[in-house]
């Protein structure tokens, strides 16, 4: 080989080695590229979502209850704060005269939080302080003055069980509600109306887009909208507020006059009587023609303007955590459930009535005692009335009017041992009347209480247990509402609803009909407003919430009405119409060039990139509750809720504008004829007329010929507790109010729970007849 | 012989100049291609970030510089340069030796001379030392190259190569292996020995990483490229930022100072080694054509300089700079693309860097020197 040959070859291999670069990067910059350049956007481009103006809540009367406060926050970033750590403290220090807040306290809340864009340090700070600010700002680098809107309580804490409150999305960012998009550091509903109608209140976020340098540097200059926030929609609650202001104080009442009195513990035997602690109590006000909650009181209560600017996980967990007394965040009329004691009575009656066990006509003999026939000799069978009282010759009407237990037992002992009738009967009609299951109120955290069957202690015991067995003595329990029968306060009130309005089962509505949640507004407009973004300071962005999103920019809303997803959708004319239209943005945002590259979630980045996926083109319109009310009703063969629209009647309650609808939803209309209803109603209405009802005393004096009042106490036994008293019962025209009482270990129904019902029907009857009193005389009746 | 060739001639011939007189013959395509390349590397300087104007400014001297070494290179004969390859080589291991004594630290090698504001790397400028006197050995042998003399040659370039691998450079290291590959492989050297050069190198390079003889993050880039998921993923990182800003440049770029991944800093190195990732980004497919072209063109023009030397000193020399040049480019260019690891050398006349400019001129003034003076 010569020297041409071998050069001929260098040529060769360069050429070679040229195409190779050649191909690589043709390669590189075609094939790959659509990839490449998606992960260069990744690099650089970030997104936040600005928070949209919370919608207020209303009461019934339009007064609101919750309302938004622009407030000053200063802020402190990191990246423009000096870099020498004596400098930087020098800088809190100066925070520190200005503030009156301690810098060391400053530091830690500096540090709690890692955000490129700034760390909240202080709220609700003074105009002279961020005056002040503002004028030296080059003594303070890094500190910066944004407002911000925070919820704030005109009415106190007027039915903060209902309202909820607002706090650190937290662990929610994990499954956030109606699969909207959120970041870290995002704000919502954690409790009650706040967290039902997250979804109408919260509003449409804007998008804002940065672009980050490889030290996560926000490049000023390139911050864009991508869409501009939409405000959410107020909610108007059912709730009134003066009767729920009276509620409340009846509650205490109540609870504050059984605690001077006493009586004994149950234990299984006798012991001395102490007083009755009477801690806790909760009441409801239903109205039983719309399913509308009036009023929704539960004590003890809390302050939720305290959860305002955040409340340390400490304070959180001494004053409102698991071991915090009484639990004050509890909403006991949803999820405080109780053994409803003779309130149940009535349900079991329909039973053997609808069942044939009895007739209006039979009676029995009550002697004040019941004893198991055929009762194996190491088990109770023998029963008592409460205070061993003998009502005599008994029948239906009567055996509600004086609670015997003993007209109960027999119900109970029937069901169970005669072959003629179902053996679960009492219980299917407890679930009939919506016992254990989710009324599917549109609160967060409602218990469904519990209807025992042989079947569901068999389950509870599991196989290792075969002796544990239904006996006798168990549905003697479950016939007057004792043992492992658990019901919640609304259950109770919307089962007596149903005694009221001739059998017609409705779930509880606590709001009025809502407009549907925002939508993205056009997005042409929206994407391409380059609104006040380019300013020099690239934290006036997110922070300007306040001043650029106002509520004058309500117009921008788009009027077509949002297809709800529930399968309730009766009220939804034109869903189909307004699909189309109003899904396009949606999915032209997800499909803008520049969000195809923002992969999943990516939480951990304090910078809140996000996914834009999570919107689909099915956001839940209708303001279905969290838990929703479809998916939580008894999975007991329910038929399906049928919504109607109806109109709001006039009555002594506020006046509800025109225009404003309430959607009955009906769960389904019990079997209750006339034959039966007529002696239970007769009977629940000798509780509170007849000289030996057990609710009498208390009603004493009650003008039931103008508010006609029937009702029924219970007393449930607790054990190694006071007993839990119980009254639910409706008045007024029409039987149009249900009221429901529950005060925890505080004595016999009649004599502690039937004055605060009392009271309260006094307040529906536009009368207050002065304070609560417990009632010591009359018999002692469950 | 082109036709401008023999038009120039015979217009010089008439106006009593010589016709085989050097300065007829220059090679002004390859000049252009070296000056077409620089004004590139400095737009693509700039464009690395908006403080990048002092880094400009010096390249531009660093050029003033390169083009005067290239003027001076091709005006001296290159004969003469052979014939005093002794001192050339002597020096050239001189100043390694004492930039190993003497010489300042940075990135972890001991390889730079801080004289006032500039930095001179020895190990560039001895790529052309090297190259001289390996042509000088060369030129002296017209016969077959055996297996002493090829011992030989390996032992001359062993010497610079070893002082260089031990401050520890192994890329500068492995550019003269494949300078002294090329041009045993033009002497002639049998294919077998060169087979054994390779084997020996990649012997050498193995036992560089297994020995500890290289600084770490040296190490660590070589196990980026063979485990792009292991502890060295930061540097992988490197890599995936460097494909991702090529990539995204799509075929006509996203314009100059456009481009995301050079603007905000996501790619290292981009001023200087990893400046062909700020080309393919903001020029696209078309800017990285057109720049490979040039080179292409600048190498092209010296492999004919190579083929049409008048002596077999003066091809050899155009082959090592060749070879210099061919590495240079295929290695960087390969490593901001992945299919080679990062061993940290520039790109010739694009990248920002005073000794690699120089030297880059410097070897082009060396092959136009032989060129121009192919005729006597």
């Amino acid at each position: 080989m010569d020297t041409r040959q071998r050069l001929g070859t260098l040529m060769i291999v360069t050429l070679c080695l040229f195409a190779t670069l050649l191909v690589r990067v043709t390669w590189l910059q075609t094939v790959d590229r659509e990839s490449f350049t998606q992960q260069a956007v990744l690099n650089t481009k970030s997104l936040r979502l600005v928070p949209a103006q919370r919608g207020r809540i209303l009461d019934r009367a339009g007064n609101v209850l919750v309302d938004n406060q622009v407030v000053s926050v200063v802020m402190v970033t990191k990246s423009k704060l000096p870099t020498r750590s004596a400098a930087q403290a020098a800088v809190f220090r100066k925070l520190q005269d200005v503030l009156g807040i301690d810098a060391g306290e400053l530091v830690r809340r500096f540090n709690s939080v890692d955000d490129l864009e700034g760390v909240e340090v202080a709220r609700n700070v003074t105009e002279s302080a961020i005056v002040y600010l503002g004028e030296n700002s080059d003594l303070f680098p890094g500190v910066s003055a944004i407002l911000d809107s925070q919820r704030v309580y005109p009415q106190g804490s007027l039915a903060p069980h209902v309202l909820g409150y607002v706090g650190d999305i937290g662990d929610d960012l994990q499954a956030p509600p109606c699969n909207a998009r959120y970041q870290t550091g995002d704000k919502l509903g954690k409790t009650g109306i706040e967290r039902s109608y997250e979804c109408v209140l919260r509003g449409m976020p804007g998008v804002v887009e940065y672009t980050v340098d490889r030290r996560n540097r926000i490049v000023a200059s390139q911050t864009r909208w991508i869409a501009q926030p939409v405000p959410g929609n107020d909610v108007r609650l059912t709730i009134d507020s003066d009767l729920q202001k009276m509620v409340e104080k009846r509650v205490k009442e109540g609870l504050a006059a059984a605690r001077e009195h006493g009586g004994e513990v149950f234990v299984g035997k006798t012991v001395p009587p102490t007083p009755f602690p009477a801690p806790a109590g909760s009441a409801v006000v239903f109205d039983s023609s719309t399913g509308a909650v009036i009023a929704m009181a539960s004590y003890p209560d809390y302050d939720p303007s305290e959860f305002v600017a955040g409340i340390s996980a400490g304070d959180y967990e001494r004053r409102y955590g698991a071991d915090a007394a009484n639990a004050p965040l509890t909403n006991r009329a949803i999820s405080g459930q109780y053994a409803p004691g003779s309130t149940a009575k009535p349900f079991v009656a329909v039973s053997a009535f609808n069942n044939g066990l009895i007739n209006e006509r039979t009676t029995i003999e009550d002697t004040g005692s019941f004893t198991i026939e055929n009762c194996p000799k190491n088990v109770r069978c023998t029963f008592n009335n409460a205070g061993n009282a003998a009502h005599g010759k008994v029948d239906l009407q009567r055996s509600l009017t004086v609670s015997s237990d003993v007209f109960y037992y027999r119900l109970g002992q029937r069901f169970w041992t005669e072959k003629d009738w179902p053996r679960n009967g009492i219980q299917d009609t407890y679930k009939e009347f919506g016992f254990g299951g989710d009324t599917g109120i549109a609160l967060p955290n409602e218990k469904s209480g519990n209807v025992p069957t042989p079947e569901s202690l068999a389950a509870g015991a599991g196989k290792d247990n075969p002796d544990i067995k239904w006996r006798t003595g168990d549905n003697l329990n479950v016939a007057i509402g004792q043992g492992e029968m658990l019901a919640t306060p609304l259950q109770l009130a919307a089962a007596y609803a149903a005694l009221a309005n001739n059998g017609t089962l409705l779930s509880p509505r606590i709001a009025f009909d809502t407009p549907p949640p925002p939508i993205p507004v056009d997005e042409p407009a929206a994407a391409a407003a380059p609104t006040s973004s380019s300013g020099p300071n690239d934290s006036s962005v997110p922070a300007s919430t306040p001043s650029t999103v106002g509520r004058e920019q309500t117009s921008s809303r788009p009027s077509s009405s949002r297809p709800s997803s529930s399968q309730h959708s009766s009220r939804q004319p034109e869903a189909s119409s307004s699909q189309s239209s109003s899904s396009r943005p949606v999915t032209d945002l997800v499909s803008g060039p520049d969000f195809e590259a923002f992969g999943p979630f990516s939480p951990s980045l304090g910078f809140g990139r996000f996914s834009v996926d999570p919107i689909g083109p099915t956001l839940p319109g209708d303001p279905v509750p969290i838990e929703g009310p479809a998916d939580s009703l008894p999975s007991d063969g329910a038929p399906t809720v049928i919504d109607t629209t109806i109109a709001i009647p006039a009555d002594s309650l506020a006046v509800v504008p025109a225009g404003v609808t309430i959607t009955r939803r009906l769960r389904r209309s019990v079997d209750l004829s006339n034959d039966v209803r007529a002696p239970v109603l007769a009977g629940l209405r000798g509780v509170i007329t007849d000289g030996g009802g057990t609710a009498n005393p208390a009603f004493r004096g009650f003008p039931v010929e103008s508010f006609p009042v029937a009702g029924k106490t219970g007393t449930a036994q607790v054990f190694r507790k006071h007993d839990t008293a119980l009254f639910v019962g409706f008045g007024g025209p029409a039987n149009r109010f249900v009221v429901c009482v529950v005060l925890e270990e505080a004595g016999f129904g009649g004599q502690a729970a039937a004055p605060v019902a009392r009271a309260i029907f006094e307040g529906l009857d536009g009368r207050d007849d002065g304070a609560v009193t417990y009632v010591t005389s009359g018999s002692v009746e469950r | 012989m082109t036709l401008t060739d023999t038009l120039s001639t015979r217009r010089h011939r008439a106006a009593g100049v010589r016709p085989d007189s050097p300065f007829l013959h220059v090679d002004w395509v390859l000049i252009a291609c070296t000056v077409m390349l620089s004004a590139t590397g400095l737009v693509l300087i700039r464009s690395t970030g908006a403080n990048n104007l002092r880094l400009v400014e010096r390249q531009s001297l660093f050029l003033v510089l390169g083009l005067a070494a290239l003027v001076t290179m091709m005006t001296l004969d290159y004969r003469n340069l052979l014939d005093n390859a002794v001192f050339i080589y002597g020096g050239t291991v001189l100043s390694l030796v004492l930039v190993l004594l003497i010489g300042q630290e940075h990135k972890g090698a001991q390889g730079w001379f801080d004289i006032g504001p500039m930095q001179l790397q020895p190990a560039e400028f001895a790529k052309v030392g090297v190259i001289i006197s390996l042509a000088a050995y060369g030129s002296g042998q017209r016969n077959f190259l055996d297996a002493r003399r090829f011992v030989i040659v390996l032992m001359l370039t062993a010497v610079p190569t070893a002082l260089i691998f031990i401050q520890p450079d192994l890329g500068s290291a492995l550019v003269f292996l494949a300078i002294v590959f090329a041009m045993l492989w033009i002497a002639g050297a049998p294919p077998r020995l060169l087979l054994a050069l390779v084997a020996g190198g990649i012997v050498v390079v193995f036992a560089a990483v297994r020995l500890g003889v290289l600084a770490e993050y040296q190490v660590n880039r070589l196990l980026a490229f063979t485990n792009p998921g292991g502890k060295a993923s930061g540097i992988a990182f490197n890599v995936t930022q460097s494909k991702i800003a090529i990539g995204s440049g799509g075929l006509l770029g996203k314009g100059l100072n456009q481009g995301t991944q050079t603007q905000y800093g996501f790619v290292p190195e981009q001023h200087s080694d990893f400046i062909f990732t700020a080309l393919g980004e903001q020029l696209g497919l078309a800017g990285c054509a057109v720049v490979l072209l040039v080179f292409g063109i600048l190498l092209a023009r010296i492999w004919r300089a190579a083929a049409s030397a008048r002596d077999t000193g003066g091809t050899l020399i155009c082959v090592g700079v060749m070879a210099l040049l061919l590495f240079h480019v295929f290695q960087n260019v390969g490593m901001t693309l992945g299919i080679m690891p990062i061993t940290g050398i520039p790109l010739p006349f694009l990248s920002y860097g005073g000794s690699a400019t120089l030297t880059s001129f410097a070897a082009v003034g060396l092959v136009l020197s032989v060129e121009m003076r192919r005729f006597r």
